[in-house]
């Protein structure tokens, strides 16, 4: 194991952790890397990984053993908060935080010996094989289907969204394994090698004007028996129980902040400020933004005192998300004809590019479950409503 | 205090106020006394004297328990949902700190007077509708020999009906300063109207009141201070009132929703209804975070902060009180809209609080007045 930290973290305070995570982060982070308004590429953020990986804080919720941080929930929710606070980009991190997190929790130890080195050296960037075109929402009606063969599963059928796929070398999919069995219950997890014969990624654009997901065909590929994690056929309970910690980042306060930040830009540099009803949007949004860092902390506070979220955590999300879309569209109304051309325009010292800002903001909406799926959980299982 | 035994006290307070607002058939109250000048029961106001909830926030040195905002606003969220129409921020919120922020010699005993039961205090400040600042004050207090003569006319007061005891702000040449005066006093005379809730809304005429020194509250230039901390923190209170009415009102709408049966099915499995029902509960937990956050950072914080904290608060909570009052009229269906069924009380109080001390959007604006330089975000 490359297992580099040597910090007793339990054993700082939450603000002496902090500062050693600030000071990390502005002596070693790129200032070009920061505050991206899209995803960012793998090949632009590695060098800041493998920084990362040497101070051994590139898996900040895995165990010690396994080259985790091993930490507090609440010190991992401070290291996040530290990230974003910086402007830290997020790289393409599916193989540590979430295939990280299943192996450790239902993989074989082989299997752990096997992939969990190669994510923190950063030889291994995995992506995530959950959505198909016909499974989206409802995603346990996905029909790549993996059928035994000998000693290896033959996988046919489409994945897409798969996000930056183009960047990955690894793959873990959900899988059909039973075609007889209840729609859940025929799942299966696999991991395949994105450079097996009979892989084909194609890059989708999206409206921002990046190459952020692909579609992934897989076409009579054969994968080793062995690539299976846990039990065949129970991929879907898997992969509900690792939807526990992450929920509450969909519903994370930062994205509207950072785009409050630049409608305060705005507001400064075209003198709209001085105009009542920019005013009272501006203050409405901010005590938008300033009501959900305080319901993000109340549930943060769940995490922290170890106790299990319950459904009403989609409320973030809901509230979140939306805050964010507003914020968006005042910055497109507010930038006037350079809010319909997608570049940056110079503002004193700065400079905005207000749709790059609208376009991120368009799916926040729909994945991760968009927020009419949020509506029904909350319906259903918060407000107890029928049917 | 430590935490633990301050949350024990918060866990106390709340269930002994859950446990009235259930025992008792609020709505039916509300309905007996609503349009009648003495506006409430006497008698429940003292069971809620006895309770210790007047004198929440009253110095221990008066008889009070002497918590803080966070327990007062833990109280409130409670007996807010029984929308009784007893004055318990009128009077317990509103008056109380006016007394305790002044310096006047006999307010102690107005403060025991008041966590006793013996006193009923309003607080009689506004003129124009849409004040928001003690400031804007145009009756006035001229000097005797033994104190000032108070003339003007005083409107909206909340909580007047069974005062024996009116604080009246007015104008001498060196400021605002507060006053006493009893209902009864030469040259006063009160007249009372309605909110739309049923409680009562007076207008006090002042007519060369005397006010003797000694019942003075905060003398001439310190009066605007004490009262315009006062009116934030009962921009806080009455914000937990409006979140306790507005998760009651969700709540009548969502057995409604889970009940009513049209195309053969509870008309609460319609996608439409429901959506627009979880829209309303993010819209209580949106409310219940600004109270959380304002109820923390409320006492230590300066003048300034105060406004801030409260303003943003009571823009929020104004804001989803009226949006969760007008839906529920609307998810109830034409039943929602008779004077019969009780959800038409909360959308009553709801409108009379919202608008108590600044609206939704008058407090947007008095926000963004004193942030700090909006650039600065």
């Amino acid at each position: 194991m490359t297992a580099v930290a040597l910090d007793d973290y339990d054993a700082m305070t939450d603000a002496e952790f902090r500062t050693m995570v600030r000071d990390f982060i502005e002596a070693e982070c790129p200032a070009e890397i920061r505050h991206l308004p899209r995803r960012i590429r793998w090949h632009e953020v590695k060098p800041w990984s493998e920084k990362l990986s040497k101070r051994g804080w590139l898996a900040p919720q895995w165990p010690k053993k396994y080259g985790g941080m091993g930490m507090s929930v609440s010190k991992q929710i401070a290291y996040l908060e530290e990230l974003d606070r910086a402007g830290v980009p997020r790289a393409p991190d599916m193989g540590i935080v979430m295939l990280g997190p299943l192996l450790i929790n239902y993989g074989s130890e082989e299997q752990r010996q096997t992939y969990l080195p190669r994510i923190l050296a950063c030889e291994d960037v995995w992506c995530q094989g959950y959505s198909e075109p016909n499974a989206g929402s409802d995603l346990a009606s996905l029909r790549l289907e993996a059928v035994l063969d000998g000693d290896h599963w033959v996988v046919n059928g489409q994945k897409t969204w798969t996000t930056l796929a183009q960047d990955a070398n690894w793959i873990f999919l959900l899988v059909r394994t039973d075609k007889q069995a209840k729609k859940q219950e025929g799942i299966s997890f696999l991991l395949v090698d994105l450079s097996t014969p009979g892989v084909t990624r194609r890059p989708i654009m999206t409206l921002g004007g990046h190459e952020e997901f692909c579609e992934t065909f897989f076409d009579n590929v054969r994968v080793p028996k062995d690539n299976i994690v846990g039990k065949v056929n129970e991929g879907w309970t898997m992969a509900k129980a690792l939807l526990g910690f992450e929920r509450i980042f969909l519903g994370s306060p930062k994205l509207s902040q950072v785009a409050l930040n630049r409608l305060a830009l705005l507001g400064r540099s075209t003198g709209a400020f001085d105009d009542d009803r920019f005013r009272d949007k501006f203050t409405q949004l901010r005590l938008d933004v300033a009501d959900l860092t305080e319901a993000y902390s109340r549930f943060a506070d769940i995490l922290r005192r170890g106790e299990a979220l319950g459904p009403d955590v989609s409320i973030l999300k809901i509230f979140a998300t939306s805050t964010y879309q507003k914020i968006t569209e005042a910055l497109v109304e507010m930038s006037a004809e350079n809010g319909s051309i997608d570049e940056p325009v110079t503002y004193g010292n700065d400079s905005l590019d207000a749709l790059a800002h609208y376009w991120l903001s368009r799916p926040a909406t729909i994945y991760g479950g968009s927020s009419e799926v949020q509506r029904n959980i909350v319906a259903k299982q918060v407000l107890d409503l029928p049917g | 205090m430590s935490s633990g035994e301050a949350e024990d006290l918060m866990r106390m307070l709340r269930d002994s106020a859950a446990d009235y607002v259930n025992r008792s058939d609020m709505a039916r109250d509300v309905r007996a006394w609503r349009g009648k000048p003495e506006g409430y029961d006497f008698a429940r106001w003292n069971e809620m004297v006895q309770l210790g909830w007047v004198g929440l926030r009253a110095p221990e040195r008066c008889g009070g328990m002497a918590l803080g905002v966070q327990e007062c606003v833990a109280l409130l969220a409670e007996t807010g949902r029984g929308i009784g129409p007893e004055p318990l921020s009128a009077v317990g919120v509103l008056a109380m700190r006016a007394l305790a922020g002044g310096e006047g010699e006999h307010n102690d005993d107005l403060v025991a007077g008041l966590v006793e039961g013996g006193r009923v205090i309003a607080v009689a400040w506004q003129e124009a509708a849409g004040a928001l600042h003690a400031s804007e004050c145009e009756t006035r207090a001229t000097p005797t020999a033994n104190g000032w003569r108070l003339t003007g006319v005083k409107d909206y007061v909340h909580g007047a009906s069974q005062a024996n005891v009116l604080i009246v702000s007015a104008r001498a040449p060196e400021g605002v300063g507060l006053f006493t005066v009893q209902p009864g006093d030469k040259g006063v005379k009160l007249e009372t109207r309605y909110f739309t809730d049923g409680t009562t809304c007076h207008r006090v005429h002042l007519q060369d009141v005397e006010a003797p020194n000694f019942f003075c509250v905060a003398p001439p230039g310190k009066g605007e201070a004490v009262l315009d901390a006062a009116f934030d923190e009962t921009r806080i209170a009455a914000s937990a009132e409006m979140f306790g009415l507005s998760q009651r009102a969700l709540d009548m709408t969502l057995d409604y929703l889970r009940q009513r049966k049209q195309f053969g099915k509870a008309i609460g499995s319609f996608q439409a209804l429901q959506h627009r029902a979880v829209d309303l509960y993010v819209t209580t937990q949106m409310m219940r975070a600004a109270i959380d956050r304002a109820a923390r950072a409320f006492e230590a914080a300066d003048a300034r902060d105060k406004a801030l904290i409260a303003s943003a608060c009571k823009a929020r909570c104004s804001d989803g009180a009226l949006l969760i009052a007008k839906e529920a009229i609307q998810m109830h269906g034409a039943i929602g809209y008779t004077d019969e069924h009780d959800i038409g009380l909360f959308v009553r109080r709801a409108i009379k609080l919202a608008a108590w001390l600044g609206n939704g959007a008058q407090h947007r604006k008095r926000y963004a007045a004193l942030s700090p330089a909006l650039e600065q975000v």
